[in-house]
């Protein structure tokens, strides 16, 4: 069974990350599949970095279709190949620098169709007006000690294949939430945004909502904690993408 | 327009002289080349069909969007292999389900070669001794595993699927048998030193 690393272990393992990390003469990646100087390959000799780099620079390079895979590949290919098609050509909105909680707008924002706007500014007044009907979230009692985390926070929008950048993050209340953290990220982990709310809804706001790129998909986690500032529930990844027209 | 061009670099070529539709269908036809063989690798080191898709995704986005700035120092699928390598393992590192960790014995730590006491020049030489530790002690396949679950902070079911593995306990045995290795290479070493 894997267990986490004492403290101990982690500085071991540390160290170990410290010495096979690449270093000042490891070769570039862009230099794994050409033919090395005297100098290059005398490191390469006495690097095990450099040696694993290469192995597997050449098992990619050599990569034969296995029996089974052809499908799954066929289709990943084709959804990276629309992804091109469609969305590549499109601006690319400037990552904001600070995402928490409130997101810088980008210098050059991609145009949104008005409908967009619409909705957004739409959403800011729904918001809003609920905001001043009931500013204060209901709480269910909680008894100390109490940790809900059996429960689990449901995003209801957005999920999924959806027609347009979404303008809002919606999602169901916790018994005993008065906190709820929205990120929003890449498949690979970057996060775009994060918000802190005390209703079951985020606005996202237009320079946020300009990384949904057709067919792109993205991540909408909710994290609901209470006063205490513990988690009650989480949703997990819940992915969408805006399809491509 | 004349015959299509033939190779990558050609392609290439072509695509920073021309206007942003014809960019377009040049890169399309130039990727063509080369989609299904990412999405073999990104499937294979993944495991997971859909997020395989996500991640062959972003490596052609992000490759048509700094195509402008392919230099030519390499070839056209070395410099895609090196996005596909980034984004595959970041991918891999921030999803992974179990952290980096050990088993019931520990990692053995570092070998250094740090007799001396200029303490600043043992640590710069502490990588390369650790390497040749690596080196002499053990096979290709273990170093490809150690250096992949502690460099890369890769999970060992990951390394398995990217060095195609198919051993029944696939990198998690070449970890157990690198650890125990190295373990005994370093009382060698310690041993050594104290008949010095």
């Amino acid at each position: 069974m894997t267990t986490r690393m004492s403290r101990n272990g982690d500085r071991v393992g540390g160290e170990w990350r410290q010495a096979l990390e690449t270093g000042p003469s490891c070769l570039a990646l862009e230099r794994l599949g050409e033919p090395l100087s005297a100098i290059e390959a005398a490191h390469v000799t006495g690097c095990v970095r450099c040696q694993t780099e290469r192995a597997m620079f050449e098992s990619y390079e050599a990569s034969e279709p296995l029996e089974g895979e052809g499908l799954s590949v066929a289709w990943i290919a084709q959804r990276a190949r629309r992804a091109v098609q469609d969305g590549a050509a499109a601006p690319r909105p400037a990552r904001p620098t600070v995402a928490v909680p409130v997101v810088a707008a980008p210098a050059t924002r991609p145009r949104l169709p008005r409908w967009a706007l619409a909705a957004a500014s739409l959403a800011v007044v729904l918001g809003g007006a609920t905001l001043l009907w009931n500013p204060a979230p209901s709480v269910a009692p909680v008894a100390p000690g109490d940790v809900y985390r059996a429960s689990r926070v449901e995003i209801t929008w957005p999920a999924g294949d959806i027609d347009a950048p979404p303008a809002e993050v919606r999602f169901t209340a916790v018994p005993g939430a008065v906190e709820y953290e929205v990120r929003l990220t890449e498949v690979d982990g970057t996060e775009l945004w994060r918000v802190s709310t005390s209703a079951p809804a985020a606005l996202v706001p237009v320079s946020v909502a300009a990384f949904a790129l057709p067919a792109k998909t993205l991540i909408v986690q909710v994290t609901a904690r209470d006063a205490q500032q513990r988690v009650l529930a989480e949703s997990g990844d819940v992915r969408f993408r805006v399809q491509a027209r | 327009m004349g015959p299509e061009p033939a190779t990558d670099e050609e392609l290439l070529a072509a695509f920073s002289q021309a206007s942003a539709d014809e960019q377009r269908h040049l890169a399309d036809q130039l990727f063509e080349r080369h989609y299904a063989h990412v999405a073999r690798w990104c499937f294979r080191i993944t495991g997971d069909r859909d997020v395989a898709a996500d991640v062959a995704q972003n490596v052609f986005i992000k490759a048509y969007r700094h195509l402008g700035d392919f230099r030519g120092a390499s070839r056209f699928s070395t410099w895609l292999y090196a996005i596909v390598r980034h984004e595959s393992f970041a991918y891999l590192r921030t999803h992974a389900r179990d952290p980096i960790g050990v088993d019931d014995d520990v990692l053995v730590a570092v070998p250094t070669d740090d007799a001396g006491p200029e303490a600043q020049a043992v640590r710069d030489s502490n990588g390369r001794f650790a390497h040749q530790v690596l080196l002499d002690t053990l096979d290709d396949t273990e170093r490809a595993v150690f250096v992949l679950h502690y460099g890369d902070d890769l999970p060992l079911d990951a390394v398995t699927r990217t060095l195609q593995l198919t051993n029944t306990s696939g990198a998690k045995a070449y970890i157990v048998s690198a650890k125990r290795k190295l373990a005994r290479a370093v009382k060698r070493i310690a041993a050594r030193r104290g008949t010095l």
